[in-house]
């Protein structure tokens, strides 16, 4: 028995912004994760599929362009549309104060605003999987 | 649940798919149990390895290939392996930014898979995920090794056709007359063809395949040469004739029943990969097993040898 947490980055939507991304992704391999890095300008539907045929437990959505509550909610339903509902979302990003209860209201597991640091994503991912 | 995960498998349930090849990856009892199921439905699937080394576009090669097969109505999984860190056990797996022409395309299944600390290219898992594809129905099963160096060639033993993916100016012929991985090809891929160099490489290549094959004595069977082909991926160049390569090998593999050659001498290695676990667990752990810590004393006195203690222990191994 040797599983790992797998978590899907993704980047939706036109920004083409992905430091932010990259840090992290790099975080969470430091942490022992495998992290499925798709690259800029994913589609929520190419993110939904890439999650099942990856079968992640956690997907990271990188969003900077402002279009989270239009394409958070997009990607959410296709999870649970492909049976995915006990995925963990997570959204990183540039999302303003009154917008991330609407994404907890969602189902987002947790929004990380600039200047999150990368350990408290990684603990948060850890605990999120303790629970269980 | 009143279905088994394999029989949702075998109904084309993409979720039970998935769901198995992580139990599979993670080594677990029902990935076994999954395994052992579904091994009587498979045999059908051909399995091509793409390896070479880091940056010869491996995976952009996969993604035209993959694009162009499974536009003759082939369903295409592709196991895409990227190196774990030997620090973290963690791993970034990238091959997916090189494949986005291959989402929303029903018929082909890309499941990016890490070494997981197994060295020669591959994971220790990546046969039995195979499996599972060619189970669930897939033709072709391309696996994308991890960027390699002159001596990861075990993709070679699970794979019916070898891909070795060079890029220009790779070095030069002695580079290739060394033992490695050029060895293990059944086609040679000289990758960005659209760059400077090339045609030096390609004849570096293929001068050196005629000097191994005039210096190989004749067989039973006309030995496969590995032809060259020339790729440019981005503008689809070489593609075509790639596919003809890949076709003509496996008409060839198939006619001197060397495709099942190989599935034989897999299956001997994993047979020997259980009995050596079993035997492990079982008889080699001191805490568990007194006679062998009684004949380790022994062997500290210098009264035997270790081979000696080994053999004592083989004939006090009981059948169960």
């Amino acid at each position: 028995m040797n599983k790992k947490i797998r978590v899907l980055i993704a980047k939706p939507g036109l920004d083409g912004h992905d430091r932010g991304a990259k840090v992290v992704a790099w975080a969470l391999r430091d942490a022992g994760m495998e992290v499925i890095y798709t690259g800029l300008r994913q589609t929520p539907t190419m993110i939904a599929e890439a999650a099942l045929q990856e079968n992640v437990d956690v997907v990271g959505i990188s969003i900077l362009s402002g279009a989270h509550l239009t394409l958070v909610p997009k990607i959410l339903e296709l999870l649970k549309q492909n049976g995915q509902d006990q995925v963990k979302v997570f959204v990183g990003g540039i999302i303003p104060d009154e917008d991330i209860q609407t994404l907890f209201g969602l189902g987002v597991a947790n929004v990380y605003g600039p200047g999150a640091s990368t350990q408290t994503i990684i603990e948060d991912i850890r605990k999120s999987f303790q629970d269980e | 649940m009143n279905k088994s995960l394999s029989e949702r498998l075998l109904a084309g349930d993409r979720y039970a798919l998935t769901k198995i090849l992580s139990e599979v990856d993670n080594a677990t009892q029902i990935g076994y149990q999954t395994s052992d199921e579904l091994y009587s439905f498979g045999g059908k699937a051909w399995i091509v390895g793409i390896t070479g080394s880091p940056g010869s576009g491996k995976s952009t090669l996969v993604n035209s290939l993959a694009l162009r097969l499974s536009e003759q109505g082939k369903k295409i999984a592709i196991l895409a392996v990227d190196p774990s860190s030997p620090f973290s056990g963690g791993a970034i797996l990238g091959d997916r930014v090189r494949m986005k022409d291959l989402y929303g395309k029903p018929d082909i299944f890309i499941r990016s898979v890490s070494s997981r600390g197994h060295l020669g290219g591959v994971s220790s898992s990546t046969l039995r995920m195979a499996r599972i594809f060619d189970a669930a129905g897939f033709d072709t099963i391309l696996i994308e090794t991890v960027g390699i160096g002159q001596n990861e060639i075990e993709v070679s033993k699970l794979a019916h056709t070898t891909i070795v993916v060079e890029a220009p100016g790779f070095g030069d012929e002695i580079q290739a007359i060394k033992a490695g991985i050029l060895e293990i090809a059944d086609i040679l891929v000289v990758n960005k063809s659209d760059l400077p160099g090339v045609d030096a490489t390609v004849s570096a290549l293929v001068g050196m395949i005629d000097l191994g094959y005039s210096a190989k004595e004749e067989g039973k069977i006309t030995p496969w040469v590995p032809p060259v082909v020339k790729v440019s991926s981005p503008k689809g160049e070489g593609i075509s004739e790639l596919i003809t390569f890949m076709d003509a090998h496996r008409g060839y593999m198939r006619q001197h029943g060397l495709d099942s050659e190989i599935e034989k001498r897999a299956a001997i290695e994993e047979i020997g990969d259980e009995v050596e676990q079993w035997v492990r667990e079982k008889y080699l752990n001191p805490k568990t097993n007194p006679e062998l810590t009684a004949l380790i004393t022994q062997i500290s006195k210098r009264e035997l040898s270790p081979r000696v203690a080994a053999h004592r222990l083989i004939r006090n191994i009981k059948l169960h």
